[in-house]
């Protein structure tokens, strides 16, 4: 009886489906020139995003470049790589210090370009609102090379601040060399680098807001303080949250080019991050891209499960996840 | 069935992405005949790890072709070389450190210009930094896909590693009989012999950094310090005894700098980067990895690792350069200091009372010009490079190996290629071939008189690197390297290559690599563990001399921490080659 009424149910649930992919069929027909524009990207992604994760297995083999991915000879044992990675303290020091610097740039970087989007919507003249908005941005598209070099010129030992402190008959300060002064460096420069670019976003989510918000507000007397407050925050929190979530699941991963360009001889204990220690077994020492690949796909597990992790708590929370 | 521009448009840019998306892919392949038959995707799995062959080179035909061709010198001279026939011009892929950028290596200058019209060949070079050269070329050789013609920093492990998966090519059977002078070249190199022996051929041509003007029976670090001997007066510090010996101890050295310091002179004495910094230990240390391998094969028959043994001298060498460090003798941020741009502060700022450099005749040579023309000063009265050594008058080092960096070829070259190729390399190799890499241009800048002697045309002591405004690096450093020049190079200053010469046969003289034998076990072994323990030991005992606290703790620290990865190299070694 049971398995009757299953495939009577069956029977229309396929009508149905078939109904479904021929409406599909209909409209794309209809709609063919924006499914042409459309294949391109998703070929990209295949491409570029999608078949390169078949590159992984690498994690589990002996890479032979004349080989290449797919015929390289599976690892003896499969997790030899893994053996030896968790054997190595080194390794596990880097995780430790990827995860400080990056919770802290979570809770110390990460709200300046909301401050920074919040104040520059404040900003009643309209054009020295662009003025301004363009000089926040513009070190975005600096690299991390003349960024540090501009660092090192203002902080070395000869440098403006130090000549500055020296003739003040204040002692100088190593800056470049120092190791507690090396993570409050990263996230200075980093807010220096990127809140411009990365308010962009919330200025978007900012000027989506109805303006009849702001205009009963307004009738109700409230200052642009409360405003601030009750209005364009509340309104712009989905973004936070989905930025946030999104910024979690990077926990694992920091700005390669930064810390290396930052890091030095006197730093490199602070500065061995997961992506620096990835770089010296790779291409400091003998290659090892068995090795290499284990790393990162580790390192690539631990961001999904902090992403996903984010994603629930955001939701249980009652905020905005990443799927709505 | 009208068609709307909007539609014409989509498919447009539809076309458009999918093209460049193509683009991204594979660049073609080539028509030309590789040298080597390696050709990876359809071949066996048997063939596909084997080394590349190619054919046996016909000695007695390019013997034949060059009577041909007319010329009745012998085989092999530098005369014979030029009268071969190039008319087939050849567009060669270089990768390779110390290019200038900007230049185009081909017709820029001159200089490039003559070699390049000699030899029918443009090279279509890639600059390497010194920061990028191993990640290059590991990427490179990792996707079998190195440029025709590379220079690769010489590393046994992965040598062997690469040679077995058959993506450098073997040069082809009896080129030693068609290139001699190539040939005689690699015999300076104990290393050529051995990997040749053990690989069954020759796939590295190591580029020897000494030849036939060497004038000591050693080969050894060649690293000295420079100091200012004017500074030493006015601070009241008695460097004669120094100058007379040409040597100085650590001890005397910082008490030379404290001596500067205390009498104001200079705020920061001694400027160095990291490596040049650390050197000044390593000068009088054993097995410090810095300079040299930190592993090695103790009396009793087993391996060790140098910073963890007391009898090396690393820890009591750097605990002095920390107290040197903390003192303000050096230069606080001495690991920002890249490349060579140390000696800047000696001999054209003059800001430094003493460096440490390489100790070669280029430097003594930029310390003589640029002091004149920065500070007006002369630097054979105010400078002296003298040996650094430990108490007991040693100067310490490992036994150098005479090869700094190799050349490698990629086994898809075409064959012809490969030919002028190593054709260029065997003339560089002739003595003739050395006078037109080094002086320029025969006959304008530089030709012999009745009896035979070298007559520099080169004006007012510049070299061709200032007549040219180019560093020649490719023809530079193709086999033989410039240091060996520099021994009787008309361009330095005379006083300068004499110095050089009285130093390095001293240097011979009390070098504990006199008393040491080549270790091929060691040189040649590698395994993931090896991997894992590799570390950039400059920056590891610098990162140590700038921490604060106490140095020895930290030292102590320091070694059980690695010991955890270098333990498994030690036992590996020990189960596999101790006695």
């Amino acid at each position: 009886m049971a398995r009757k009424s299953k495939s009577t149910e069956a029977g229309p649930r396929t009508a149905a489906n078939s109904t479904g992919i021929m409406k599909t069929l209909i409209l794309m027909k209809k709609h063919w020139q924006i499914y042409v524009l459309l294949a391109a990207p998703i070929l990209w992604y295949i491409l570029f995003a999608y078949y390169p994760l078949a590159g992984l297995q690498l994690a589990f083999k002996t890479y032979k470049a004349k080989l290449g991915i797919w015929e390289s000879p599976w690892a003896d044992p499969l997790w030899q790589n893994y053996r030896a990675l968790f054997k190595d303290a080194f390794f596990w020091r880097s995780v430790r210090r990827t995860l400080l610097i990056n919770f802290g740039r979570l809770f110390i970087v990460f709200p300046f370009p909301i401050i920074l989007a919040l104040a520059l919507n404040e900003l009643r003249l309209k054009k020295s609102k662009k003025v301004m908005q363009t000089v926040f941005t513009f070190p975005h598209f600096l690299s991390w090379v003349i960024v540090v070099a501009i660092m090192r010129n203002l902080l070395s030992v000869d440098g403006l601040v130090n000549v500055l402190l020296k003739t003040s008959g204040h002692d100088t300060i190593n800056f470049l060399g120092s190791e507690p002064l090396f993570q409050p460096m990263l996230y200075i420069t980093d807010i220096w680098k990127s809140a411009g670019y990365s308010s962009i976003i919330y200025l978007s989510a900012i000027s989506g807001i109805d303006q009849d918000q702001y205009e009963a507000a307004d009738v109700d007397g409230a200052t642009r303080w409360q405003k601030l407050i009750h209005i364009t925050l509340p309104n712009i929190m989905p973004t936070i949250s989905i930025m946030f979530i999104l910024a979690t699941g990077n926990l694992m991963t920091n700005g390669f080019d930064q810390i290396f360009n930052m890091s030095n001889a006197a730093t490199k204990n602070v500065a061995e991050v997961l992506d620096m220690y990835i770089y010296r077994i790779t291409f400091q020492a003998s290659a090892d891209f068995g090795f290499s690949t284990a790393v990162s796909l580790f390192r690539s597990v631990i961001n999904m499960i902090l992403l996903a992790t984010a994603n629930k708590l955001s939701k249980m929370l009652g905020g905005s996840g990443l799927f709505g | 069935m009208k068609i709307s521009f909007k539609k014409i448009l989509a498919l447009l840019l539809a076309a458009v992405m999918v093209m460049a998306l193509a683009s991204c892919g594979s660049s073609g392949s080539s028509d030309t005949k590789p040298a080597g038959t390696t050709s990876a995707p359809a071949q066996s799995e048997a063939e596909k790890t084997e080394p590349a062959k190619t054919e046996p080179a016909q000695t007695e035909e390019a013997q034949q072709s060059s009577e041909e061709a007319g010329s009745s010198a012998e085989y092999g001279s530098p005369e014979e070389i030029l009268s071969r026939d190039f008319s087939k011009p050849f567009k060669i892929e270089y990768a390779g450190v110390q290019l200038q950028d900007g230049n185009d290596n081909n017709h820029g200058n001159a200089y490039d210009d003559w070699w390049s019209n000699t030899f029918n060949v443009e090279w279509d070079a890639t600059s390497l930094t010194f920061e990028n050269w191993t990640q290059r070329m590991n990427t490179w050789l990792n996707a079998d896909d190195i440029p025709e013609w590379c220079v690769w920093n010489f590393n046994a492990g992965d040598a062997i590693n690469y040679v077995d998966q058959g993506i450098i090519l073997k040069l082809p059977d009896g080129w030693k009989e068609k290139y001699p002078n190539l040939a005689a070249s690699q015999e300076l190199v104990p290393a050529a012999k051995y990997y040749e022996e053990l690989l069954g051929g020759t796939y590295f041509i190591f580029r020897p950094i000494y030849a036939t003007n060497f004038p000591a029976d050693i080969i050894t670090s060649h690293y000295a310090v420079n100091l200012r001997v004017d500074w030493a007066e006015k601070a009241g510090y008695d460097l004669s005894k120094n100058i007379e010996s040409n040597q100085i101890t650590l001890d005397e050295f910082i008490a030379y700098n404290q001596a500067v310091k205390d009498a104001g002179i200079v705020e920061y004495p001694f400027v160095g980067t990291t490596s040049h910094f650390i050197s000044l230990a390593g000068m009088c240390s054993e097995h410090d990895g810095a300079s040299m391998t930190a592993f090695y094969k103790g009396e009793d028959g087993k391996y060790h690792w140098g910073p963890a043994e007391e009898s090396s001298g690393i820890k009591a060498n750097l605990l002095k350069l920390k107290a040197m460090y903390d003192a303000g003798l050096v230069y606080p941020e001495f690991y920002t200091i890249l490349n060579d741009d140390d000696q800047q502060y000696f001999n054209t700022a003059g800001t430094a009372a003493s460096i440490c450099g390489n100790g070669m005749a280029v430097l003594m040579d930029r310390n003589t010009r640029y002091m004149k023309e920065n500070l007006d000063l002369d630097y054979w009265k105010v400078g002296v490079e003298l040996i650094l050594t430990d108490e007991n008058g040693k100067h310490h080092g490992d036994i150098n190996d005479n090869f700094w960096g190799c050349n490698i070829i990629s086994p898809y070259i075409d064959e012809d290629k490969l030919e002028r190729l190593l054709t260029i390399w065997d003339f560089d190799c002739t003595e003739y071939g050395q006078m037109c890499v080094r002086m320029g241009i025969p006959e304008t800048d530089w030709t012999y008189d009745a009896d035979g002697n070298l007559v520099n045309l080169l004006e007012g002591g510049i070299g061709i690197t200032e007549k040219y405004d180019v560093v020649p690096i490719i023809y530079g450093n193709m086999v033989v390297l410039s240091d060996d020049f520099g021994f009787v190079n008309p361009a330095f200053d005379e006083r300068a290559r004499a110095r050089i010469k009285e130093l390095m046969i001293q240097r011979a003289g009390i070098t504990t690599a006199r008393e040491k034998t080549k270790d091929w076990n060691l040189a040649s072994y590698s395994s993931q563990a090896l991997n894992l323990a590799t570390m950039t030991y400059a920056d590891e005992y610098a990162n140590l001399i700038t921490t604060s606290g106490d140095f020895s703790e930290n030292y102590d620290k320091w070694v059980k921490e690695k010991m955890a990865l270098i333990q498994p190299v030690l036992d590996d070694l020990n189960e596999k080659f101790a006695d």
